[in-house]
């Protein structure tokens, strides 16, 4: 039985979580592991200055740490294996889109990076931001533009937090073709 | 002096805030840390009755460093077991005031990492030392290599300048006194950061200023709070800054001297502040391929880290505080641990 026979994705929530598994594969070597994840996050972390003992810098790291530990949860793997492709989509889909852990998991992740990009909490996540969080997250420069334009509803030229919480949950559970949160990271 | 002096830099300063991350492997390091350095001969005996044995250096690896293979935290640790052995064959000898003697006990360390081997018949710091090495350099690249040799260089002349500061019993002008504790302190130590993290920090990336005051003002903070911590009137060190302080400005330095470092200390993290805000502009600027930007921001966000590991390791080990009563049983290494 093959991954798709076993789980009720589709291509479009599959073609999301690759670009979440080449997020963390930068070495491209087919398979991911806990340091992949922390390194993302010491790249998210240095892009805005931010100590890991910083309280909105622990809160993003005890985060990932938490997707880590959800996704081994679910492939039934210890904390310091290496995970294919195909695992990698198995497990972030029963533990995200089937399965109920978005809110725990994943949405304190949404949270914690949207705290960090809106530094004086007013609620609106600026262009210089957003390209620096995009850039952690390896996206393309000539996707960030169009990924910014997708997330600002209102066209105000400022993305609200609530937009980027949002665009990551539709991002990462939904199936809706038409949904903004599909260019949550730019062209998938 | 006591750490708690030093415990309110973790309330006033935003990036010390938040207690690191802890390696959820850190008992098994330290047993195996610890393994290691009584196989060389570094810790002979209980533990608990030595410095370096209440050094418990896995509580500052695992919190500098909670996301790395277990093997790789081991290796680090091992590395600062090693440093601190070789301080205290200084700090504890006859050799302690003679800087000729000082240097004969480093040539051959230095000579061991350009033979990759220690000799036949070789002291304990040698074989060690070679050990370390053979584990440390392959996959490092030549340059990586120097620049490790340059600042083991730095060190053994940090501690010449402290075997002269003994025995002629003068200090460096204050304003001489960071480069010179800096080179005490074991500059090499950050280095090993990369092999840790299976990355290297690319020169365009050494070059840059805010990368310099990242890793000098990291080595600074670690070592000013090492020496407000360790600070005695007969310290085993001239080379402290609250000592340097207190002669320079006639303060008494358990007071008016140690407050000063104080404020240094929160200074210089405020400087470290600035420059991680400023690195990351610089980087992107660089445009560095995502591996190579990925591995110089783990080494950064380890180094960020390493001022509050450091301050939690001062908390938690037992090397500054006074020896305890040998005739009572030691609490060392009981299962049950407390992380903060």
């Amino acid at each position: 039985m093959t991954y798709r026979d076993a789980m009720s994705t589709s291509e479009l929530q599959d073609r999301k979580l690759d670009r979440v598994f080449d997020q963390l594969d930068v070495n491209r070597d087919g398979v991911v592991d806990r340091e992949d994840l922390a390194g993302l996050g010491a790249r998210f972390l240095i892009g805005f200055g931010e100590p890991p003992t910083s309280a909105p810098g622990r809160a993003l790291l005890e985060a990932f740490d938490q997707v880590w530990a959800a996704l081994m949860s679910r492939l039934d793997l210890d904390a310091e294996s290496r995970v294919t492709r195909d695992q990698f989509r198995r497990g972030m889909a029963e533990a995200f889109i089937t399965g109920p852990d978005y809110e725990p998991v994943l949405r304190p992740v949404a949270q914690a990076v949207a705290r960090i990009c809106d530094a004086d909490a007013d609620g609106l996540i600026d262009p210089v931001a957003f390209r620096t969080m995009q850039t952690a997250y390896g996206t393309p420069e000539g996707d960030i533009v169009t990924a910014f334009g997708a997330l600002d509803a209102d066209g105000d030229g400022m993305v609200t937090v609530v937009e980027l919480e949002r665009a990551a949950r539709e991002f990462y559970t939904g199936d809706d073709p038409a949904a903004g949160g599909n260019w949550l990271f730019g062209r998938i | 002096m006591d750490v708690s002096l030093l415990l309110p830099l973790a309330d006033r300063i935003p990036a010390m805030t938040a207690p690191c991350r802890v390696h959820e492997r850190l008992w098994p390091i330290g047993e195996e840390s610890l393994a290691w350095a009584r196989s060389h001969g570094l810790v002979l005996g209980e533990a608990d009755s030595t410095r370096i044995g209440r050094g418990r250096f896995e509580r500052l690896v695992c919190r500098i460093l909670p996301d790395v293979a277990p093997a790789r935290a081991v290796l680090l640790t091992e590395w600062l077991l090693w440093l601190f052995a070789l301080d205290d064959t200084i700090d504890d000898g006859p050799i302690r005031r003679s800087a000729t003697s000082v240097d004969a006990l480093y040539e051959p360390l230095a000579l061991t990492l350009r033979r990759g081997t220690a000799r036949p018949g070789a002291s304990t710091l040698e074989t060690a030392l070679a050990d370390l090495w053979a584990r440390t350099a392959p996959g490092m690249s030549q340059d990586w290599r120097r620049r490790f040799r340059d600042h083991l260089a730095w060190h053994r002349q940090g501690c010449l300048d402290e075997a002269v500061a003994r025995r002629t019993g003068e200090l460096p002008a204050p304003s001489r006194y960071p480069a010179v504790r800096r080179r005490l302190h074991g500059p090499f130590l950050l280095d090993l950061l990369e092999p840790a993290l299976r990355t290297e920090v690319p020169d365009e990336v050494l070059g840059l200023r805010a990368w310099q005051i990242l890793v000098d003002g990291t080595a600074d903070v670690t070592a000013w709070s090492n020496d407000l911590v360790a600070y005695t009137p007969d310290a085993h060190s001239p080379l402290n800054h609250v000592a340097v302080t207190a002669r320079q400005l006639d303060l008494p330095p358990r007071t008016a001297a140690a407050v000063l470092v104080h404020e240094r200390i929160w200074a210089r993290l405020e400087e470290v502040g600035h420059a991680a805000r400023a690195l990351g502009p610089e980087l992107r600027r660089l445009r560095l391929d995502p591996l190579r930007a990925r591995g110089v921001a783990r080494v950064a966000s380890a180094l960020l880290a390493a001022p509050r590991a450091h301050l939690d390791w001062l908390h938690e080990c037992g090397r500054y505080s006074p020896m305890p009563d040998p005739s009572v049983p030691s609490p060392r290494r009981k299962p049950r641990v407390t992380l903060t």
